[in-house]
């Protein structure tokens, strides 16, 4: 293993590639998906990097190329490429290093984005804030805690893996694919599963409790009736009928239901 | 009109949220639900209706270069819709509610494919990108993905625009003219739309052990209320404890 | 037991989240194995896709002549496999070492200079274009479809 160069890139160029990876799909487009917003964010360092406009042009030409991940995960690959071409200009090197190394993170780290963010923790803060609003009825106080704490708790791993993700990508290097293991994202997923399936018991309780006495008088059959919707809902989601499809057909359903005099 | 105008104009910056921008949730209907409550004079009712719609398309993930129906606009146009439909004509909460949703699910299909149209349009600005760091390097970048964004905005502020302008308006003229049993019906729509979302969850965690726990804290939750009745927060807190709890003992996995 | 494909798919990423969320969500496999020649040569690249199994799933990483064997192997007998190319040649290939197909779902090309973009995530070129007509000339039905919930679309529409 080659000796490791002394990092020189400064603070406030790693922060303004964190922060330009923000507007990573500005011009997401379907020929080469994200890379003008790669293109974008990587320019810091291609300033830093280049000693004239020629290098420059060359260099930025290079992270034209195609590219797509997750916007969140796209830190971590943003911090080695900046490693990598650093690494790479002091040698005075053009090899494509970097950009195998973009193809080669992407997929597995679009995996590992959509995994442990889109399926699992956005429905379990969602649900969470949720809750609460259901909670509080309409009273304003305890209910504007429901989008403040969903913001609160989603925002702190997505900003922390947005802006620390370049910071430890450039210190660690590819190295950071072990540290990737030993975090392993799949135990996160399966923990918030826990947590989503505790919760939802919970506020399927508080809910068919609360209302089941609106549709009708006896509890407990209100209640048998709410479940037996949610299985129905349920069964049919999993036979892959959309949400909307689902709303309209309850609602035509219920206006069949209320002309044949039912409520 | 002027307010409309305003509406728009904010909610399409937020919709950027959804994709372009970010991904701060400021998108999510929770959020937006709650920002148009506050524009409208009316926070808890958006709340209300963030949190009835915030589940609902959560199963619907944005992977890679899938495009799915954008329902954070739905969320938005909703959330106007419903709270000018109380305002103006005094309808009751739960009936504005699923009318405004009816009308407004077609919002989030029509952005999605719009939205589709301006991706094919990014791939031209794309075919410019080349050129374009020859010319003006990465200034010249930084343009081109201001012109994406440009796009984006447009494509989110008219159709905003349409439903929250000349839709409203026709829905206010319509919505008195509907028969009572329908007004019944979709008043009682709003009572099932909880467990259409709570669906959408049960699915995206389906699985043989998610359904013991879900069962088995069900069950728990609805007999501590029926024998402790009225303490639902703090059950709902103990919940949250109880989840928090399990999530760390390897056997629930 | 033979193994069972419950889908073969052209993906230039491979492994990412469309097959690793959307797919697998639907087809339940045992295992995700990705043939390709330099994936299957590089360690880091493999380490990578390894990190995306989970419980539910393995992933198993092979050149693409030795797919076959592999799909004989004793460890993959009976289980539901998820297979997953970067290209139409390394397709024809492995049909050409004698890895049997009926359906072929084509979930990603990437464009770059020369191909013609023919769909949303696809762009071929004329190779591809001789490929595909080989693999549907051996009965074996090509059809683009993204993720799950798309509609599949009959590639030879666009060749």
């Amino acid at each position: 293993m080659v000796e490791k160069p002394t990092q020189r890139l400064k603070f406030g160029t790693l922060l303004a590639i964190a922060l330009r990876s923000f507007f990573l799909q500005a011009c997401w487009n379907f020929r080469r998906m994200q890379n003008l917003g790669f293109a974008f964010s990587i320019s810091p360092l291609i300033r830093a990097l280049s000693k004239n406009r020629e290098q420059e042009i060359h260099f930025l030409k290079r992270h034209l190329e195609f590219f797509n991940t997750h916007p969140y995960c796209v830190s971590i690959i943003l911090g080695v490429v900046c490693q990598v071409e650093e690494g790479l200009a002091r040698q005075n090197e053009h090899a494509d290093k970097a950009n195998r190394l973009k193809v080669g993170m992407m997929g597995p780290l679009a995996a590992l984005g959509d995994t442990v963010f889109w399926s699992m923790l956005k429905p379990a803060t969602a649900l969470l804030g949720v809750g609460i609003v259901f909670l509080a009825a309409s009273q304003i106080w305890p209910a504007i805690l429901g989008p403040i704490v969903f913001l609160v708790l989603f925002s702190i791993p997505h900003l922390g893996l947005q802006i620390g993700g370049v910071f430890s990508g450039y210190r660690r290097g590819i190295d950071i694919v072990k540290d990737l293991r030993r975090f392993n994202p799949q135990f996160i997923a399966r923990r918030l599963g826990v947590f989503i399936a505790v919760v939802l018991g919970g506020l399927l309780g508080i809910i068919t409790f609360q209302t089941s006495t609106v549709l009708v008088s006896a509890q407990l059959l209100g209640t048998g009736i709410l479940l037996a919707v949610l299985l129905v809902f349920f069964f049919a989601l999993r036979r892959g009928i959309g949400v909307s499809h689902l709303f309209y057909g309850t609602v035509l359903i219920a206006i069949g239901l209320a002309y044949a005099g039912v409520f | 009109m002027e307010q409309v105008f305003w509406l728009s104009a904010l909610g399409a910056i937020l919709a950027l949220d959804a994709a372009m921008v970010g991904q701060f949730m400021f998108s999510q209907p929770l959020v937006v639900g709650a920002v148009f409550g506050y524009l409208l004079g009316d926070i808890s009712s958006g709340l209300m209706i963030g949190a009835m719609l915030q589940l609902l398309w959560l199963g619907v993930l944005p992977v890679g270069a899938y495009v799915p129906s954008d329902h954070t606009i739905t969320g938005g146009i909703t959330t106007g819709l419903a709270i000018m439909l109380m305002q103006k004509y005094g309808m009751a909460f739960g009936l504005s509610l699923v009318l405004a949703l009816g009308i407004a699910i077609p919002a989030g299909v029509l952005s999605g494919k719009v939205d589709i149209l301006v991706r094919h349009l990014n791939s031209r600005i794309d075919g410019w990108g080349e050129r374009t760091a020859e010319k003006y390097g990465s200034l010249g970048i930084a343009g081109l993905n201001l012109a994406g964004l440009v796009a984006g905005f447009l494509r989110n502020f008219i159709i905003y625009f349409v439903w929250l302008g000349p839709l409203a308006v026709a829905l206010g003229w319509l919505a008195p003219q509907v028969p009572e049993p329908v007004h019944r019906a979709l008043g009682a729509v709003y009572w099932i739309l909880p467990m259409l979302s709570l669906a959408v969850i049960l699915e995206i965690v389906a699985k043989a052990k998610a359904y013991w726990i879900i069962s088995g804290v069900f069950l728990l939750v609805w007999i501590l209320l029926f024998v402790w009745s009225g303490q639902a927060w703090m059950i709902f807190g103990g919940v949250l404890v109880l989840g928090s709890v399990l999530m760390w003992w390897k056997r629930a996995w | 037991m033979p193994a069972e494909l419950v889908l073969v798919r052209i993906d230039d990423r491979l492994i990412h989240g469309q097959v690793a969320v959307g797919w697998v969500k639907a087809t339940s496999p045992d295992f995700i194995i990705v043939a390709d020649d330099t994936v299957a040569k590089d360690t880091l690249q493999k380490t990578l896709m390894k990190m995306a199994a989970t419980a539910a799933f393995g992933v198993k990483i092979c050149k693409v002549e030795a797919l076959a064997a592999l799909m004989q192997s004793a460890e993959l007998s009976g289980k539901r496999l998820l297979l997953l190319f970067s290209s139409s040649q390394d397709v024809v290939r492995a049909m050409q070492s004698g890895v049997k197909l009926t359906k072929l779902n084509v979930g990603g090309l990437r464009y770059c200079p020369g191909k013609q973009q023919i769909m949303k995530a696809i762009a071929i070129n004329q190779d591809d274009v001789r490929n595909f007509q080989e693999i549907n000339r051996q009965g074996v039905r090509v059809s683009i479809q993204m993720v799950p919930t798309d509609e599949p679309v009959d590639i030879m529409k666009y060749l």
